[in-house]
């Protein structure tokens, strides 16, 4: 009995804030309307912040994947000796905080010889650093499971040349792993504000950035897209609890928060 | 044959050279020029100027309050999050395990701007539970009792939003470790409950559970955005302060920011070393 109630508690906590959230935008003076949410689709700005995020996400999934999936795969074939620095490396970005991640950056990419600061470039490079622990992850799980070694030697006496037997025999049999990845980098991404904020801000404005900017004068809208970022994440989640059968909530790490 | 084993060797290295070159540009030096621009004079040189303008009451309340707001919600997550996981794991809601373990996923990646939204049009000045409350107590939240969502008290309920189903993801694993026979050949042995807890469950339970708080604690210190739209600037916390730092025209103060950012790195990695150690310890019984 106490065990179901702290259980209904506990659930009627997570549910409160989206309660509150989805009758503030979807109730006005008591009526039911979707006006709120109906609004971002004649709103110009919406679309072209959101075709930002969206650029984003996909220059950081393709760049975070394939950096981690070929380095991964690499160390595990002709450097296993390196495997524990690989695993730290990938390790690092959960230590480090986004606001001091964006504090380095900034000092490093705003003068020549790289001045970065305020392009799209920077952000996918800094979100790509923040992939690198759940792509490795997801890789580093995909190969202990196959026999990536056995499976390598196979296609080789079969005549196939180093980058067929990546492409054609290793990467479809990581490829669970590496849409959960893809996936989690995707929900990363649509989130994210602190490095949008300090790196790039109104220079490349991001969804997240957007909706933050509306809240401030027209809070219904504003709260109908934070509805939608809900929308987003939880879809993400879904896929991914679907592709990966476990559950990968812990390793999206303090990037959002 | 030596020959090819140079080439083979350059082969490897060189296939390692785009990953290194990334990490070396986009996370060492950031780090790196973080911690030696903390030791960076104004003129040139090196010196503690930075550290003893960080060390002014102003930021050393920044601190206490961060390490206090991350330590409460810590605890509160740890604590009710282990008792849920222990319920959906071990006790009376084990065949409503898959779907809480799946709120749990969606929930604990809702966090944010987005999330500090929720929580104003839920708890805020006309949110709808403020309004109830005053409508069935007669008593406001606001002008009655004090209480505000844009203020410490409001961060500690919005932190505990996003900390509470990552301790329950974290602790399920923990609580499955601690095997029904155990508790049944405790008790064939003699034992009653508080031996059992004492001798068995604790000592397995223990470090997992906190190396998983140290990892909320971490959690919670290096939070941004939530804090940033909740509190506009309104409390003192270490990242706003960093963030004022770096964004402002007026208050620019790299070295300052860096010195800030030193003495965050420093708390975080601390946190997860305890973290990887309590891990280690509870790799024992996981299975």
């Amino acid at each position: 009995m106490i065990q179901r109630s702290v259980v209904a508690l506990f659930l009627l906590y997570l549910l409160l804030p989206l309660s509150g959230i989805l009758g503030f935008t979807l109730l006005d003076g008591g009526r039911l309307t979707l006006a709120h949410y109906r609004q971002s689709l004649g709103d110009a700005e919406f679309a072209a912040y959101m075709a930002h995020s969206l650029v984003l996400a996909a220059g950081t999934v393709v760049l975070g994947v394939s950096l981690m999936t070929f380095t991964t795969f690499w160390v595990h074939m002709r450097a296993r000796s390196l495997k524990p620095l690989l695993e730290l490396t990938a390790f690092l970005p959960f230590v480090v905080p986004a606001v001091t991640l964006a504090l380095g950056l900034i000092q490093l990419y705003s003068r020549p010889p790289l001045p970065l600061t305020g392009t799209a470039t920077l952000l996918v490079l800094a979100y790509t650093v923040l992939t690198l622990p759940f792509a490795y992850r997801a890789v580093e799980n995909g190969l202990a499971a196959i026999d990536s070694r056995t499976l390598s030697e196979a296609a080789q006496s079969l005549g196939a040349g180093w980058w067929r037997r990546f492409l054609t025999v290793i990467v479809p049999n990581l490829w669970p792993g590496i849409t959960s990845a893809a996936l989690l980098g995707f929900a990363l991404v649509m989130g994210e504000f602190t490095l949008a904020l300090f790196l790039v801000g109104s220079a490349y404005e991001t969804y997240p950035l957007y909706l933050n900017q509306v809240w401030r004068t027209d809070p219904k809208y504003g709260a109908a897209l934070a509805v939608l970022s809900f929308l987003i994440t939880w879809a993400s989640s879904v896929a991914i609890l679907w592709t990966s059968r476990r559950a990968p909530g812990q390793m999206q790490g303090a990037a959002l928060r | 044959m030596r020959r090819g084993r140079a080439a083979h060797l350059l082969g490897t290295a060189a296939g390692l050279a785009p990953f290194a070159v990334f990490v070396t540009l986009f996370l060492i030096l950031p780090v790196a020029q973080m911690l030696a621009g903390a030791f960076a004079l104004p003129g040139g040189g090196a010196g503690l100027d930075n550290f003893r303008r960080a060390l002014a009451p102003q930021y050393l309340e920044a601190f206490r309050t961060s390490v206090a707001l991350s330590v409460e919600t810590a605890l509160v997550g740890a604590v009710a999050g282990t008792a849920v996981a222990y319920a959906i794991v071990q006790g009376e809601l084990r065949h409503r395990q898959t779907l809480v373990i799946t709120f749990c996923t969606v929930t604990s990646n809702f966090a944010g701007v987005p999330l500090a939204f929720a929580f104003i049009t839920t708890l805020g000045v006309v949110g709808w539970v403020t309004v109830a409350f005053q409508a069935v107590f007669h008593v406001s939240l606001y002008n009655d009792l004090g209480f505000t969502i844009y203020s410490y008290l409001g961060l500690v309920v919005v932190y505990t939003y996003f900390q509470l189903p990552l301790m329950v993801l974290l602790a399920v694993p923990a609580c499955a470790a601690l095997r029904r026979e155990w508790q049944e050949a405790a008790r064939n042995l003699g034992a009653g409950a508080w031996r059992f807890w004492r001798d068995v469950g604790i000592p397995v339970l223990a470090p997992p559970l906190v190396g998983a708080a140290a990892l909320l604690f971490a959690n919670a210190f290096g939070a941004y955005a939530t804090a940033y739209s909740l509190s506009s600037g309104a409390i003192n916390l270490v990242p706003l302060r960093i963030g004022t730092l770096i964004n402002g025209d007026v208050s620019f103060d790299a070295g300052l920011a860096n010195a800030l950012g030193l003495g965050m790195t420093v708390v975080i990695a601390a946190a997860i070393l305890v973290y990887q150690a309590a891990n280690r310890r509870a790799r024992r019984w996981m299975r």
